[in-house]
């Protein structure tokens, strides 16, 4: 009875996660041109796929810029979730409103909103930004090229973290509905201000929040693709490629008729890299937050 | 269908296809300076320029006009900079150039300083630098703020919603060193059919091809999509009547960009570097520099 339940799900596991998965990481060991092609065993190459791509300036350009997004996108992002989920929580009027308007943005589509930030926020004609600098006399900022390939990188990474704040900022929130009132309140009464409440009452508790937040995060970095996209939409730009946007273009080809070289085998050795990364921050974070007494 | 079809692109078809015809052409295209003629006529030039002297006038007219003269985006970069090495080195060396990954070329240098010394003057849009696909057709040629752009003859069809009543023209980018090739070298194709190998009726699906990109329905393709007919007695859009001169003074073809779009850590390259050197970023040394990075 308890297998006839469990079997669609896990015929679904196996073929739609499991064997994909397993498939990919034996093709990074292959040199393989289409991704539907056989896996020959002549064709084995061993870490050659990985050594091509460690070598290759493009991918490691790709490295370097969610590196970038890793970091201090995660930063920006982690600060100001916490602090909207510690507004939200501190007993504020019409929460349910605001809360709604900060996950907005993760509910309406990427492509819609990199259109909105490309085409509106910061068109440099009658964009949103020219605009505001305009009507501040300030002639010089309101010129600025916000996608010139100096900026582009961080014009982009503003762009893509606004969307991403929403997310973040409920995971903390339901994580601080949690801790119980007679912590604060025992704290109010030993005479503790806000800082310090938030340091030594709201903080430890979130410790398992954090790590959440923190592997989900970089599960979202290593799979960041349709920004890249978007903010270079025929070809790859240095300030826009994130590995995924390298992989999509060794695996099915590159839009330009040019440029006909595919390479399925180097892509496969993209994903199993990007796993790895996800791993090693998974295994990092439990690590650190080892000793994690207080229950979410 | 030899006998209707355009022969330059059937012809074209059989060289790459290494003497046999592997794919039938239809909807051909080549890549030419795109320009509005209005503009033109109000900045008082009075003939397309054939020389690069004469180019460089043009662009000054325009701007006294108040007009920019010619705007590229992050799509069309690495074509702009390969139609330029190419009337700046020939089309041989540049093809080495993209294959070898090496543009120590004096040649580099000196598309640095024309492009650079271009856009101090005004001629080339300082948006270029930070045009996103399609923003340089769509916000700066259809709008009517800038005269041309070195493009493919389906840019009237792209933007034909925002600018239906365009008068187009078009021109051969011209010669620019006695050194690299001039208006015979130039980019054309077209979109193809094909048959699967393992087709059961391919003799049916040849005959559908016939059908599709011959007569009739290779006229409405045209007219629809004002775009070129295969038809050798076709009648060509008003807008691209200019360009079937250019094709026909064809001696050299180009591939795509000359090559430069055919590795993409080049592209990047190019991209990067043009963008700063539009806007003043750095010069052409700079340029030049950051070209031979590996």
């Amino acid at each position: 009875m308890i297998i006839a339940f469990l079997t669609p799900a896990m015929l679904c596991y196996l073929i739609v996660f499991l064997y994909p998965s397993i498939r990919t990481f034996i093709m990074s060991f292959f040199k393989i041109v289409s991704v539907t092609d056989p896996i020959k065993a002549s064709n084995f190459i061993g870490f050659g796929n990985y050594h091509k791509l460690f070598h290759t300036q493009l991918f490691l350009q790709s490295m370097s810029n969610i590196g970038k997004i890793w970091f201090f996108g995660g930063v920006g992002v982690m600060l100001i979730a916490l602090l909207f989920a510690v507004a939200l929580t501190s007993g504020m009027k019409h929460v349910k409103f605001f809360r709604s308007v900060i996950y907005l943005p993760n509910v309406v589509s990427a492509v819609a909103m990199g259109t909105m930030w490309i085409n509106y926020v910061y068109n440099s004609d009658y964009g949103l930004l020219h605009n505001f600098f305009k009507t501040l006399h300030m002639t010089k900022a309101s010129q600025f090229l916000y996608t010139g390939q100096d900026h582009l990188f961080w014009s982009m990474l503003v762009a893509y973290c606004f969307g991403m704040v929403g997310y973040h900022m409920l995971i903390f929130m339901s994580s601080i509905e949690q801790i119980p009132k007679d912590y604060h309140e025992a704290a109010l009464l030993e005479g503790a201000n806000a800082w310090q409440r938030f340091f030594h009452v709201t903080l430890p508790y979130l410790r398992g929040c954090i790590r959440t937040n923190l592997v989900m995060w970089t599960v979202f970095t290593v799979g960041f693709f349709v920004w890249g996209q978007l903010f270079s939409p025929v070809n790859l730009s240095n300030a826009t490629v994130a590995p995924m946007n390298y992989m999509y273009e060794m695996v099915f080809g590159a839009s330009s008729s040019a440029n006909t070289v595919r390479d399925s085998g180097a892509g496969a050795a993209i994903g199993v890299c990007m796993m790895v990364i996800v791993l090693i921050v998974f295994a990092l974070t439990n690590l650190i937050t080892k000793n994690d007494d207080t229950q979410m | 269908m030899r006998r209707r079809s355009n022969q330059t692109l059937l012809g074209l078809a059989k060289q790459l296809g290494k003497g046999h015809v592997m794919n039938v052409p239809y909807q051909p295209s080549t890549f030419v300076v795109m320009y509005n003629k209005d503009l033109f006529q109000k900045a008082g030039i009075t003939s397309v320029p054939k020389t690069w002297a004469e180019f460089t006038d043009c662009c000054a007219k325009l701007v006294a006009a108040g007009i920019t003269p010619i705007t590229v985006d992050d799509a069309y970069m690495a074509a702009f900079f390969g139609y330029n090495m190419s009337r700046l080195a020939g089309v041989d060396k540049t093809l080495a150039m993209v294959k070898n990954n090496d543009f120590s070329d004096p040649s580099v240098l000196k598309f640095g300083e024309i492009w650079s010394d271009f856009a101090k003057k005004g001629y080339m849009s300082k948006k270029a630098a930070s045009n996103i696909y399609p923003a340089g057709q769509v916000e700066e040629i259809a709008t009517g703020k800038v005269a041309m752009y070195l493009n493919g003859t389906w840019l009237p069809n792209e933007i034909k919603g925002s600018a239906p009543n365009m008068n187009w023209g078009s021109f051969a980018w011209p010669a620019m060193d006695p050194k690299g090739n001039g208006i015979e070298a130039n980019n054309y194709g077209a979109q193809s059919f094909g048959i699967n190998k393992n087709s059961k009726v391919g003799p049916e699906a040849f005959q559908l091809i016939v059908w599709l990109t011959t007569g009739k329905w290779d006229a409405e393709l045209a007219k629809q999509s004002v775009g070129v007919p295969m038809g050798n007695d076709s009648e060509w859009p008003a807008q691209l009547k200019e360009a079937k001169a250019v094709i026909d003074a064809t001696t050299i073809r180009m591939p795509w960009g000359c090559g430069m779009e055919d590795n993409p850590e080049i592209n990047v390259k190019i991209k990067e570097n043009l963008a700063k050197l539009i806007t003043g970023a750095i010069d052409a040394k700079g340029f030049a520099a950051g070209m031979q990075k590996k």
